[in-house]
C-alpha cells in the first residue's frame, strides 16, 4: 500500500467524538429498528406467517430464485415459534443498549451487527434501504476499538501522541465516510435514470403515495416552481455533495448541505429510519470539518 | 488495498444493478454473491432512487369480499386500515410496519399482473386461512397526485377468489386481469381510420 493510500484510510488519528455519535445514533435506530418488528413479526415469520420458512422456500423453489436466496443466510429461518422470534427481538434491544456502554470488547457490537443482519437477511421481500445503512453502518463501527470511542478528543488539546486513538478506529471512520458518500453519490446517479428527476416532478412523485405523514408538505409541493426547484435541488445537492464533502474549502457547506437533503428527502418520503441512520453516518465527517486540522 | 477497491466497487456495482443491470454486472454479483448476501451489503434490488413513478410505489390496498360475487365497492373492506379492523398496519412504529406491507403488497400486485398468481397464492394462502368466511381478495393501488384518470380507473392488478372446500385448505383461483379494449375501427386503404 503507497504511503498516502495508508494515510488516507489508517492515520486520521486524533478524532473520536463524531464515531461516539454514530454509535449511539445507531444503537437508537437499531432499537427503533427491533422494536418496529414487535408487532408483527409472528405475522411475518412464525410457522403459520405469511413468510414462514416453508412458505418462502416454497416460492423460491416455484420462481426459481433459490440460487438468489441462498446465501442471505440468517438463523431466522431456522425457527418458527412466536416466543423465539420475540426473544430474537428483545435480545437485538439489549445488545443496542449495550453497545454504546462496552469499553474492553468489541463482542456486543460484533453481536448487534449480526442480530441486524440476520434479521434484515430474513425480512426477504419486506426489508428495504433502512436495513442496508444500518447493517453497514454497524458492520464498520464494530471494527473501531470501543476504548478508543469511550476516550476525549485529542484535537484541540495539548494530549500526548499515545493517547491517539488505534488504527481501527481510523479505518473505521474512513470506512463509514466512502461508504456514505458512495451511496449518496449513487442514489444521485440512479436517479437521473428516470424522467421525474429531469421533468422536476420528482419531489411530488416521492411525496404523493404516501397516505400518513409526519409533517403534510403535499399541499405546499404542489406548485410547480417549488416542486421543481426542490426536485432540481435534491438532485444536485445528491451529486455534488458527496464530492465535495472531500475537500477541505466546501466540506462545510457539503456537510450541511447533506444534512438538509436527508431533512428534505425525510419529510418528502417518510422514510425517516433510512434517512435519520444516513444523517447519523454523515457525523462520520463531522471531525475532519468542525475541527479540521488541515 | 486490494480489497478495499474490490469491496467498494462490488457495493457501487450492486446498488446500480437495481436499474438495469448488464450481463457482465449479473455475473460478477452473482460471483461475489455469498459476500455481499451474507452481510447485506447488496441492496437486494431495493433502488436507491426513491422514486422513478413506476406503479410498484403507489400506496398498495388489500381489500376482502364475503361475497362471491361482489357488485359494488361498498363490498369490499379495506384490511388494516385501523387496529379495530386486524390492526396490520398501525399501532408501534406504525409508519415502518406500513411500509413493509407496502412493499409485500406491491410484490403481490407485480406478480398478479404478470399473471403469475400462482406465486401470490402462497402468501395470500395464510390470510385466506385466517379468515374464514373471506370469498375474495384483491390488491388495488391508490390514485395520488401522479395518477391519471386511466390509472385510477385500471383493474386490480390481483384480484383472487378463495374455493373453500371441506376437509381441505383453501384453494385461491386468480381473476384474469382485465385488457384495455377498444371498439373495432375501420382503416381504409389509405391507411387513415
Amino acid at each position: 500500500m503507497t504511503n498516502s493510500a495508508q494515510k488516507f484510510w489508517f492515520a486520521d488519528r486524533h478524532e473520536t467524538s463524531s464515531l461516539r455519535f454514530v454509535r449511539s445514533g445507531l444503537s437508537i435506530v437499531a432499537i427503533w429498528y427491533f422494536v418496529s418488528h414487535w408487532s408483527d413479526i409472528n405475522t411475518w415469520f412464525a410457522t403459520e406467517g405469511i413468510l414462514s420458512s416453508i412458505r418462502i422456500g416454497g416460492f423460491l423453489d416455484a420462481a426459481d430464485l433459490t440460487s438468489d436466496a441462498t446465501w442471505r443466510w440468517s438463523p431466522l429461518y431456522l425457527t418458527g415459534s412466536g416466543v423465539a422470534l420475540r426473544a430474537y427481538l428483545v435480545i437485538g434491544i439489549f445488545l443496542a443498549i449495550a453497545t454504546p456502554f462496552t469499553r474492553s470488547t468489541r463482542v456486543p457490537a460484533i453481536m448487534l451487527w449480526l442480530w441486524c443482519v440476520w434479521l434484515s437477511n430474513r425480512s426477504l421481500m419486506v426489508s428495504g434501504p433502512e436495513e442496508l445503512v444500518l447493517c453497514f453502518g454497524l458492520g464498520y463501527l464494530a471494527i473501531a476499538s470501543p476504548k478508543d470511542l469511550q476516550k476525549r478528543d485529542l484535537v484541540g488539546s495539548e494530549s500526548p501522541r499515545s493517547l491517539a486513538c488505534s488504527w481501527t478506529t481510523a479505518f473505521s471512520r474512513r470506512l463509514l465516510q466512502v461508504h456514505t458518500s458512495l451511496l449518496i453519490g449513487l442514489t444521485g446517479l440512479t436517479m437521473l435514470s428516470a424522467k421525474i428527476w429531469w421533468d422536476g416532478t420528482g419531489s411530488v412523485s416521492v411525496a404523493a403515495p404516501i397516505g400518513r405523514r409526519l409533517i403534510n408538505i403535499t399541499e405546499l409541493i404542489t406548485n410547480p416552481t417549488i416542486h421543481e426547484l426542490l426536485t432540481h435541488a435534491i438532485i444536485i445537492l445528491a451529486l455534488v455533495s458527496p464530492i465535495a464533502i472531500w475537500f477541505n474549502a466546501t466540506r462545510n457547506a457539503a456537510f450541511f448541505g447533506l444534512l438538509i437533503w436527508c431533512l428534505i428527502m425525510a419529510v418528502l418520503s417518510s422514510q425517516w429510519m433510512y434517512l435519520t441512520t444516513l444523517a447519523i453516518l454523515l457525523q462520520s465527517f463531522r471531525t475532519s470539518l468542525l475541527f479540521s486540522k488541515d | 488495498m486490494a480489497w478495499l477497491v474490490l469491496h467498494f466497487s462490488l457495493i457501487a456495482l450492486a446498488y446500480t444493478s437495481s436499474i438495469a443491470a448488464s450481463s457482465v454486472q449479473l455475473r460478477i454479483l452473482d460471483l461475489f454473491r455469498p459476500y455481499l448476501a451474507i452481510t447485506h451489503l447488496d441492496s437486494d434490488g431495493t433502488p436507491l432512487l426513491f422514486s422513478d413513478s413506476s406503479p410498484s410505489e403507489k400506496t398498495h390496498l388489500i381489500s376482502e369480499a364475503t361475497s362471491k360475487e361482489p357488485e359494488t365497492e361498498d363490498d369490499w373492506l379495506a384490511i388494516g386500515q385501523s387496529e379495530s379492523n386486524g390492526g396490520l398496519m398501525g399501532g408501534i412504529a406504525g409508519g415502518d410496519r406500513q411500509r413493509r406491507w407496502q412493499r409485500f403488497l406491491a410484490t403481490l400486485a407485480e406478480l398478479g399482473e404478470k399473471e403469475q398468481g400462482a406465486m401470490a397464492a402462497w402468501f395470500i394462502e395464510p390470510i385466506a386461512v385466517a379468515r374464514t368466511d373471506v370469498q375474495k381478495f384483491k390488491i388495488t393501488r391508490e390514485p395520488d397526485l401522479m395518477t391519471t384518470v386511466v390509472d385510477d380507473n385500471a383493474s386490480p392488478p390481483y384480484t383472487v377468489a378463495i374455493v373453500r372446500q371441506d376437509g381441505q385448505g383453501p384453494r385461491l383461483v386468480q381473476a384474469a386481469p382485465k385488457r384495455l379494449a377498444s371498439p373495432a375501427i375501420h382503416i381504409d386503404n389509405a391507411g387513415s381510420p
